[in-house]
């Protein structure tokens, strides 16, 4: 019904603003923020209201501050100090209202005397003015009278939101107005155990219910969040906002008002319902039909992990068997060069791995470098059609080649070591070390394999990384050797570590350094042939 | 009763004992204790910034009607408290003096923050090297952006996320990094970046939706977990890292769960990893 353009029950609304209990605050300031800072020379409190205004108190070295202004003089830990520190420690943990409320309530304490007795009787003084400077909200107790500037708030509030007017209105469709609460523009909290007699009428504002209301709850633009210990004993009317069920109840109604479609909560029960009968019976179903793969059996599971373990086991050995065949090619086809490599990753194995690393490293840019320079010129446009795919090739070689000659390396190691079992390995023939390096550095891999039967997930991942950091580092290393030897070609550490003949002593001499060769001199000629050799070396390498 | 009453009266008793100060005799330090509180005031929606260099941290959802909490315990000489409010933005923590920076290490920096429950979050942590305790339930974040250097964390999401997150993404530096019950973070896409260390990423939770997880690891162990009715699907793009598959069956290049096709929910793991291994453990 509307009388001068004005729906009746918004004028119920605004009569009950004059007419009803408006609310519950009590008569202290709201305090919308706090900040405690307790240091061996300082102890503040700062506090902000809800009007904006704030009040900071600070005991800081040797003076007591109220905000920028000095108001005496203490010292640490006399008296005064004392007991506000002990005031901020109490109302540490509070917030707004209680805090509020403890800070209020302080008092200095008795055994203040003189000028520090002085200090804390204006400190409680200005704390008391500053919180109760304000009080927005009036008590139920207290009449219409006494409270007009809330009441006069709360209409121009209402007022001032001329588009949740409408929607209140519809809203408040067949709801009792006999006893309200209203609030506009905040949220309103009810904590476990709190209990609001009568409807609530929320504007602008946010619900978090866990308390009980006993009446209906009308909503209008603002979220309201059911908790699991919330109770509405009446209908819960939304307009314009949400509800969120976190297991609360409402005896009533949930009316969503702006689609007219009562939300039946009831719905979404069955509908949760269904969905946990379903998870139930599939996974029932899962248990009987494939036992091996949730089953909780025992056996089942060391199956599994034995299952596991042979295929990593599988894995390793056609890994190996690879890497051997390609040894063994690497030995008939390139023996010189793999031994050349092989002595340098021996000789200088830290040099190796920082070149190797920074080969690794600068790999891709030297391809993609390579490339563009390729592609810009008209004559290298040829080259790049095989600078494209031949360079990756080369560059996988190279390491493999280099890990192959490590792996040589780490097979003559394993052979001087004797162990039993393995007398077989020996130390001259390549092809014998090269297969027993390989198999060794394979054993953390396999290693990592075997222990999957155990079912130590820590164990198989311990092993299976340092499977790969030997690898990696095997890699490093023999690439590095790789580039420092020009792949095998060169012997660059003669000169650079300046070690005598006997250095390559046990890597033989290349064919056509072989057939260049000079004849064997006498000892003392040879050794001053050898002096100037390294001289002349050396310059070069200068 | 009188036991609570007692834990509550040693725990004020104590916090007294630490706001007094310290003895007369004991050398004078620049730490200093600072407790900052807002109410929440009818905010919508936050952009929430937290930074912590170095400490301790733990992180929680707040008590209804709060904006945030936090307390910090820090050196005053080295560090400077954050805590701007404005503009729907909230940033808190703690950040370095310029040209001041002397760390001591003979206490340990901490800090306790409580996050909103109420208010929708745009959520960015940024820590370093802390030993973080972090539980995001129940806390309504439309995102999340994560980001660790080198420090012990553990993520809880113990309660579900209201809010559906489009991205989620985890920056983790040489950690041990631990994130559990993703499920309620309620996100489209998780992304988790680590570098060197161990990452265990619990699957668990309240699944709203499909989602897709990308890792992308350096040097470490991967530890998924998942619960049993998670329709699950691994690729990896791996060198040099093994894999323990359990309960996952290959299908192309793909690992998949055997209730994949009945799943309510699918998760897709992608994993991009260098030198490590990875594990998948079914939780029940």
């Amino acid at each position: 019904m509307r009388v001068l353009g004005f729906d009746l029950r918004l004028v119920a609304v605004f009569a009950g603003l004059t007419l009803l209990p408006g609310g519950v605050e009590g008569q202290l300031r709201t305090v919308v923020s706090s900040e405690i800072a307790v240091s061996e020379t300082e102890a503040s409190l700062k506090l902000e209201f809800s009007d904006r205004e704030d009040l900071t108190i600070s005991l800081r070295n040797g003076q007591v501050f109220v905000d920028q202004d000095v108001l005496g003089s203490y010292s640490r830990r006399d008296d005064l100090d004392l007991a506000w520190r002990a005031l901020l420690g109490e109302v540490i943990t509070l917030d707004d209202g209680p805090l509020a409320q403890r800070l209020n309530d302080w008092d200095p304490p008795a055994e203040l005397s003189g000028e520090e007795l002085k200090l804390a009787d204006d400190l409680d003084r200005i704390l008391e003015e500053s919180l109760t400077a304000e009080a927005p909200f009036q008590d139920p107790a207290q009449t219409a009278d006494e409270s007009p500037v809330s009441q006069e708030g709360l209409v121009a509030a209402l007022l001032s939101r001329t588009g949740a007017l409408g929607r209140l209105s519809e809203a408040l469709e067949g709801a009792s107005l006999d006893n309200f609460t209203l609030r506009i523009g905040e949220d309103v909290v009810l904590e476990t155990g709190e209990v609001l007699e009568g409807n609530l009428i929320l504007v602008d504002g946010d619900l978090d219910l866990n308390g009980r209301i006993e009446g209906d709850v009308i909503v209008v633009d603002g979220r309201v969040r059911l908790r699991e210990e919330g109770v509405v004993t009446g209908d819960l009317r939304i307009s314009d906002g949400s509800v969120e069920d976190d297991g609360g109840s409402v005896t009533g109604q949930i009316l969503q008002l702006a689609t007219e479609d009562p939300i039946q909560l009831e719905r979404s029960e069955l509908e949760e319902l269904r969905r946990e009968l379903e998870s139930e019976i599939r996974r029932d179903l899962r248990t009987t039909v494939r036992p091996e793969v949730r089953g909780p059996n025992l056996f089942l599971g060391l199956l599994g992990n034995v299952g596991s373990a042979v295929a990593g086991l599988l894995e390793t050995l056609v890994t190996f068997i690879i890497l051997a065949i390609l040894g063994v090619m690497a030995v008939h086809f390139q023996r010189d060069r793999l031994e050349i490599v092989a002595t340098t990753a021996r000789r200088a194995p830290v040099r190796a791995a920082v070149v190797g690393l920074a080969g690794g490293f600068f790999l891709i840019p030297v391809w993609i470098v390579g490339m563009i320079a390729l592609a810009i010129t008209i004559i290298g446009i040829p080259v790049l059609l095989a600078w494209v795919p031949l360079f990756p090739i080369a560059a996988g070689l190279a390491i493999l080649f280099g890990y192959l000659a490590v792996a040589r390396n780490v097979g003559e190691w394993v052979a001087e070591q004797e162990y039993r079992g393995l007398e077989w390995i020996r130390g001259s023939n390549t092809f014998y070390t090269i297969v027993a390096g390989l198999g060794a550095l394979m054993v953390p891999a396999a290693a990592a394999s075997a222990s999957k039967i155990l079912g130590f997930g820590f164990i198989t991942g311990l092993l299976g990384f340092a499977g790969s950091m030997i690898t990696m580092i095997a890699g490093a290393v023999g690439f590095g050797a790789v580039l420092l030897t020009r792949g095998g070609k060169i012997r660059p550490l003669e000169s650079y570590y300046e070690f005598d003949e006997d250095y390559w002593a046990d890597v033989p001499p290349r064919a056509e350094d072989a057939s260049q060769a000079p004849q064997p001199e006498p000892e003392e000629v040879r050794q001053e042939d050898s002096e100037e050799g390294r001289e002349e070396d050396n310059d070069e390498q200068a | 009763m009188n036991r609570r009453r007692g834990w509550a009266g040693l725990g004020l008793a104590l916090s007294v004992v630490v706001l007094m100060g310290t003895p007369p005799g004991a050398k004078a330090q620049s730490w200093r204790s600072v407790t900052m509180s807002r109410q929440h005031s009818g905010e919508r929606a936050l952009d929430v910034r937290v930074r912590f260099g170095a400490g301790r941290l733990t992180v929680k959802p707040g008590e209804p009607g709060m904006l945030y909490r936090m307390q910090l315990h820090y050196d005053e000489d080295s560090f400077d408290p954050v805590a701007e409010y404005g503009d729907g933005r909230l940033d808190l923590g703690v950040e370095g003096k310029k040209h001041d920076f002397r760390w001591r290490r003979k206490e340990t920096q901490e800090m306790d923050l409580q996050l909103p429950l109420s208010v929708d979050m745009d959520l960015d942590l940024e820590f370093g090297a802390v030993e973080a305790e972090v539980d995001l339930g129940g806390l309504r974040m439309s995102r999340l952006e994560l980001h660790t250097g080198a420090s012990e964390s553990r993520v809880d999401i113990s309660r579900p996320n209201p809010l559906r997150m489009d991205l989620a993404n985890m920056e983790v530096g040489a950690a041990d990094f631990r994130v559990e019950r993703l499920g309620n973070l309620n996100a489209e896409k998780v992304t988790v970046d680590a570098g060197v260390g161990n990452v265990v990423l619990d699957f668990r939770g309240d699944w709203q939706g499909d989602a897709m997880v990308s890792v992308d690891m350096g040097l470490g162990a991967l530890e998924l977990r998942f619960p049993e009715g998670l329709g699950v699907r691994l690729i990896k793009d791996t060198f040099l890292t093994s894999l323990d598959s359990e309960g996952l069956v290959k299908r192309g290049d793909s690992y998949y769960s055997v209730d994949w096709e009945e799943a309510a929910h699918r998760v897709t793991v992608s994993v991009d990893a260098a030198f490590g291994s990875i594990d998948v453990v079914w939780v029940r």
